[in-house]
This record gives structure tokens, sequence and C-alpha cells, in this order.
């Protein structure tokens, strides 16, 4: 495979909510995933130059639907509890659709925000929701969405950064706490969360992108640790952090480009590996990564809309609020 | 989604699919709406405690279901229960969880439910006269069927061997977590049962397989779905052994650790997870002899050099009996550290180029298949690069020799020449990473770039 099927996986993204779907009891199963779903599928789409092929105010409804006002955050499905994770994906959904400022929204930000800052521990660390799950990917998922909502102070991110830091180990990777062995896509969330903090320079950028360039194997796909199968989500998290890094070009292009084009479903929708069942999550991820290896390669072989590694959305978006400077 | 294969169904099969989906969405979304409506209620009753089971059957990921079982039993069930009845209820749960497990191992929401139930174990039996429960024949079946769920389809006639260590572990465990009689004043009487049992699940995983079963909890979506792997049993086994109650026997130290760790690479020198470990213990064995050197610093730091060379020795018999294996390089990069010991520095740049002439094959064979069965799905070929890692290592100790070695004229001029050979071998036989070895070649030292002059010049 050598092309990009667009217009397919843009179907193929239209088509998650058909009723088709929702005639499978899987969909129905996987409501606990629905905000975040709705947040890959969009950026897909942007990816694609194509945000308009969902209804923008259905989805919106929605976004806000999943409000939980108990919390102050959002669940991923209207009722379900707010999580660290969902509120990101509605904020950004939100943002994309440059809906924040709706009075709707700015109704709720104030306990948006109070949900957000309430989950930070002591340490600097970030608990997913007030039951104490701590993990370095929900402190770049916090301290993502209060930049995104300009209400990132120092006060917060210092103590965050500081954690970080301690989740680096000796090969420059990063774990998911202290002591845990270094992972790609911890890696991402570390790095990404250094850059919006502008503490980048507090890394040996080299060791850090060694590691990551290493996870490159035969067949051109990246993997998530030493010794592990390749899998496409970590075109995403290995091309964003080598691309945080300004490093993007320490991986065979042609290689991984080749694996990517791979992955997909002729029919619409990419999975992890070749003939594997498809997914948006792993759809949305093999765009944004390929839409980095186009902006390294300043090429439009597939013309991809510019994607922020350190967002994970449109650069069109993101220039509106960064304040990060990229290397 | 991850590790599913891509298929299509007839039309028949997609019409019988589409029936039977009907009913079952139906059941389904009917509990689930009657479960969220009691829970708006604040509804924290038995019904519903028993409610949350049922759906939770159906789908272990559902994450506010999971939540709502937590409020029910802090508001509901907890507040007039004796706490012999929370333990009971706590010890009930963790059993729930093992049965999720055996079918999900990877479902993240599980764990968190189950490390919840683990810290909320009360303090107990205290000054009761009740007996405080050992770690049963029914507690160790349990542990089985979970990890022999995660080692499904594995032909690895290594693990035989493995399995009749655990079962020793397991009856060493046993002893450890049982508390005699006088315990049964022990205040910590139950978390310490508890958390033996935990810890005797960790250490049969990781017996299970060195591997295949250590996955982490990624990605992004909290689900099996989507995830590669959940659990990362070393992560696990970090959590439990810092977690333990103090007075728990016997007692898990950094040195403990580390012997744990030796056995654990001796049986399987490619276990970096292990050989990670190693670097987290050694340095927190290092960091606390040097905040209390009893015989003054300068034998502290005699010692720390012995224990260090004493790893070498380790580290040498891993890269020499597979030179390919990136789990030692890395670990000897840790240990080599910034090169500051240039005596050893200097060994060790003499051993590798022995090596790499002892095996040409180092360095001109680049890559090597090797198949492993994955236990979740099929078999698949699983393709890593080898042998990088004599000639790589070499340019990075080579590099911190030109930095800390005070090297005569001649020596550096001889290692330039040799960094821009095998720089050059480096982008031949790893073309992917050719663009990294080039700036390598340009820049040598990013900390130094006074040096970069040498090297061009």
């Amino acid at each position: 495979m050598t092309q990009l099927f667009k217009q397919k996986h843009v179907e193929y993204v239209q088509n998650l909510n058909s009723q088709i779907s929702q005639d499978s009891y899987e969909y129905w199963l996987l409501e606990h995933l629905r905000l975040n779903g709705i947040y890959w599928g969009v950026v897909a789409l942007a990816t694609m130059d194509n945000l308009k092929a969902l209804p923008e105010n259905e989805v919106f409804d929605f976004v806000l639907s999943c409000w939980d006002s108990r919390s102050g955050g959002f669940g991923a499905f209207p009722r379900h509890d707010g999580h660290i994770l969902s509120t990101l994906s509605a904020i950004q959904v939100l943002l994309i659709y440059n809906r924040l400022d709706d009075p709707k929204v700015v109704d709720k930000k104030p306990a948006i925000v109070k949900f957000i800052k309430e989950l930070q521990l002591e340490n600097g660390s970030f608990q997913g929701d007030r039951f104490g799950e701590v993990d370095t990917r929900f402190i770049y998922t916090a301290i993502s969405a209060l930049s995104i909502l300009g209400e990132l102070t120092e006060e917060m991110s210092r103590p965050a950064v500081d954690f970080i830091l301690l989740c680096q180990n000796f090969d420059g990777g990063f774990g998911m706490v202290p002591g845990a062995e270094s992972h790609a896509a911890q890696v991402f969330t570390c790095l990404a969360t250094l850059a919006i903090t502008g503490q980048l320079d507090r890394i040996k950028p080299e060791k850090t992108a060694a590691w990551l360039s290493d996870r490159q194997v035969e067949g051109g796909g990246l993997n998530g640790r030493p010794e592990k199968l390749p899998d496409l989500c970590y075109s995403w998290w290995v091309m964003s952090s080598l691309s945080i890094l300004g490093k993007a070009h320490w991986v065979d292009f042609t290689g991984l480009i080749s694996f990517i084009l791979k992955c997909q479903d002729p029919n619409g929708g990419i999975s992890d590996r070749a003939d594997n069942e498809t997914d948006v999550y792993h759809t949305c991820f093999a765009l944004a990564g390929l839409s980095l290896i186009e902006m390294s390669q300043k090429l439009k072989e597939f013309g991809l809309v510019p994607i922020d590694p350190v967002y994970c959305m449109p650069t069109s978006v993101t220039r509106k609020f960064t304040n990060y400077t990229q290397q | 989604m991850h590790g599913i294969k891509r298929t299509k169904l007839s039309k028949e099969d997609e019409d019988r699919k589409k029936q039977e989906d009907a009913e079952q969405i139906a059941r389904y979304r009917t509990m689930v709406d009657e479960c969220l409506k009691r829970k708006d209620n604040k509804d924290y009753s038995e019904e519903a405690f028993a409610l949350t089971n049922s759906i939770l059957d159906f789908n272990p990921e559902f994450y506010t279901i999971w939540n709502y079982r937590r409020m029910i039993m802090l508001e509901g069930l907890f507040p007039n229960a004796t706490s012999e009845e929370r333990y009971s209820r706590l010890t009930s749960d963790l059993r729930l969880t093992t049965s999720y497990l055996k079918i999900h191992p990877k479902v993240y929401w599980i764990w968190t439910h189950r490390k919840w139930c683990l810290e909320h174990v009360p303090s107990g039996p205290g000054r009761t006269s009740l007996p405080a429960r050992t770690v049963s024949v029914e507690d160790s079946k349990h542990l089985e069927d979970i990890t022999g769920s995660l080692t499904e389809g594995k032909e690895d006639p290594a693990g035989q061997n493995g399995s009749r260590e655990s079962t020793i572990n397991a009856e060493q465990t046993q002893r450890n977590g049982t508390p005699a009689n006088d315990e049964e004043n022990d205040v910590e009487g139950w978390k310490k049962e508890a958390w033996a049992r935990e810890l005797m699940l960790v250490e049969k995983m990781l017996e299970a397989d060195s591997r295949n079963c250590e996955s982490l909890p990624w990605p992004f979506p909290n689900s099996s779905y989507f995830s590669v792997g959940l659990v990362h049993a070393w992560d696990y086994r970090r959590y439990v052994l810092s977690s333990l109650p103090k007075t728990f026997q016997p007692a898990k130290t950094p040195q403990t650790e580390v012997r744990y760790t030796t056995k654990k690479i001796e049986s399987n020198f490619s276990n970096f997870s292990a050989w990670h470990q190693r670097t987290k213990e050694l340095s927190k064995i290092w960091d606390s002899m040097r905040s209390q050197p009893e015989d003054g610093p300068q034998n502290v730091e005699a010692e720390i050099q012995r224990m260090r060379q004493k790893e070498f020795e380790l580290v040498a018999q891993a890269l020499w009996t597979d030179p390919g294996d990136q789990s030692g390089w890395l670990y000897h990069r840790w240990l080599v550290g910034n090169g500051d010991d240039v005596a050893t520095l200097r060994r060790e740049i003499a051993q590798i180029k022995e090596l790499l002439e002892a095996e040409p094959d180092s360095k001109c064979k680049p890559m090597q298949s090797i198949v492993r069965s994955d236990p979740m799905h099929t078999l698949i070929v699983s393709i890593v690069f080898v042998n990088l890692g004599p000639l790589e290592s070499l340019v990075h100790y080579t590099q911190l020799s030109m930095r800390t070695a005070s090297l005569s004229d001649s020596e550096m001029s001889k290692a330039r020449q040799n960094m821009r050979q095998w720089l050059k071998d480096l982008e031949r036989i790893d073309p992917f990473r050719k663009e990294r070895y080039r700036e390598l070649g340009v820049f040598p030292f990013t900390h130094d770039r006074s040096s970069i002059s040498r090297l061009s010049g």
C-alpha cells in the first residue's frame, strides 16, 4: 500500500456513531470511552482537513451532556463520573470547534478548573479522579487542560515538573511513576509537560532522543519499550516526542510510512498492525503521526494538516493559546 | 483493536449477530439505567451493591460503576459495620477482582479497584479473639488461575523450572504470611495477611513469564480494547513492596530486592525489567551508604566500588552469552555512568573490543528475527534489532574517554579515527538511525562543544 485512503477514513469516522454501529453490543460496552472516542475522531478529521464531516452542533451538545455537575469534570458519557482523561477530551473538542467561549461552557469553566486543580497531590503529581490513581499521563492531561483554559500557574506547574523529573530513568526515558521502567507513551506525556511549562532544558535531549529512535524495529514500525512488538500508536507517541526534541529525523521515515500505510483497511479505518481490527484511536494516531512526518520532511505527500506534537491538535488551533517554545 | 484480527462477517452471521445483540443491548442498558438512577439518588444499599456486580460482570471497564461500588461501601455499608465485616467485604471484593482478572488480566480499572481494596483493609484483628486468616489453598488456586490465563499458549520449557520454583516460593510466602498465635493481637495482622497474598500473586506473575505478562497500563484509553497490555508485573511489584505494613515479615529491603533480581537475571539475562529494578535498588543502597558512612566516607566509597565491580562481572556474563541482547548493554551503560572512573572505563572499552573480535558477527549481522508467542492472541513474529550493542557502546564510551581520560595525542588521534569508522559502520548496518549517527559524528559532546573540532579535525 502506498496510498492514504483519506476519503475512506473520513467515512469511517462518520460511521462510528451510525445506526449500524449502535446496533452492535460492543458499541454500548464502550460507552465509558465515548468522549475520548469523539476527540480521536475529531482530530482524525481535522488532520484530514474535514472537520465538517461531523455535525458540529450535535457534537457540541453531546460534549456538554457529558458534564458531571457533581465533580465539575466531564465524564465519558452522560451521567458517568467526571475523570481527568474525558475532561481533557471535552476541552480539546470544544477548542477545535472554537466553542470554548460559548456561554454554556463559560458557565462551567470555574467548576472545571476547580475539578482539575483539586486533583493535584502534595508531591506535585495529579490523580485521575478522587479515587487516587497516579500516573504521569494524568499530570500531562491536567497541565495540558489548564494551559488550554489559560489557568496554568507556576504554583501548580513547578511541583508537577519536579515530579516528572523524578520519573526519568538512566536510559533517558520516563516511566509512569518514579521507579517505573521507561515507556514511549509516558515519554510523550513527560516531554509535552516539560514543553508546556518551558522546562525542556532540564533534560539531556540527545539521550532521550536516542532511546526514542531505538524504538524503530524491522518493518519500520515503532515499539513502546525495548524488545516489544511494534504498534501503530507509537507512530504518535514516539514521533511527537522526537518532534518536541527537534529530532524527528532520527528515525527512518520511509520505513515508518510504509508500516503505517499497511495498517489501513482499504474500506476505512486504521489498526495497530496490518490486518487487525481497526479502531478510531489508531486511526487518529496514524494520521497525526503521518502529519508530523510530513512536517519534518517539509513535504505534502498526503496533504495533511500540521499537528502540534505537544497538544495533538492542529497547530492552527493551538497557536491561539500556546506559550511554549518548540525546539 | 489491539491484536484482534480483521474479519468480515457473512450476511447471515451479521443478521444473527444483530438479533442477538439487540437482546443483549436491551438487557444491559436497562441494568445500567437502573444502576445510574440509584446512584443519582445516593442509594447505598446492598441491592445497589449487587446491581453494580451484575453490570461489572458484563463490563468490568465501566469506571463509573466501580466508583459507585466504592461509594456504596464507604457511605452505606461500612459506617455501621465492624472491622471484621469490613475486612470480610474487602476480601470478597478482592476475590471478585481475581475472578475478573482471570478473564481480563489487562483491564486497568480492575487493578485500580484491587489496590483500593488492599489500601482499605482495616487494622486488626487487634485484641479480638478472631484468628487471622492465612493464605488458603483456595487463594493459591485463584492466583494459579490468573497467572495461568496470563501465560496460556506459552511454550517455554524453561517455564517448568519456573513453576517448580514458584511452588517453593508460594510455600515460603504462605509461611511468612501466616501469623503465629501470638500475632492474634497484631493490629496489622489483616493488612499483613492481605499484602502477603498480594506479594505471592505478583511473584507468580513474574515467574509465569519474564516478558509477556509485564506490559504496562497504557495507553490513554483505560481499556483492554486499546491497550497493548495493562498490568506491568514489575510496576505492581514495586507498588506492593512500597505498600507493605511496617511490621511485615520477612522485611523487604533494597538488599532483598537486589537478591530477587539476581535470581531473575540469572534465569534469563535478557530480562530488562529485572536489570532496571536492579539499577533502582542499588542506587538506593549506595545513596543510603553515602548518607550514613559508618566507617568513614573513604571506606564507604571503597565498598561501593567493590560492589560495582561485582556488577561488571555479572553483566559481563550476560554480554558474552548474548552480545545481541539490549538489556545487558543498557545496564552496562548505567554502570559506566559518566565515565569518571577512568580505569574502569578503559578496561571496559578494551573488553568490548575483545568481544567484537571474538564475535565478528556482532558487527556485520545487524538484525535477527525472533519468534515469540503472545499469550493473549496468536503467534506473532517479533523482530528486534540485535548486535548493535557492542558497537554503539564502544562509540559512547570512547566519547566519554575523550572527555574524562586525559588521552595522549596519539590516543586521541586513534580514538578519532576509530569513532569515524564505527559511526560509518553503524550507518551502514543500521540505516534507520543513520541521521543520528551522522549527528553524533559532528557533535560528539553536546555538553562540551570544544571537542567537536577534535573529532572532525
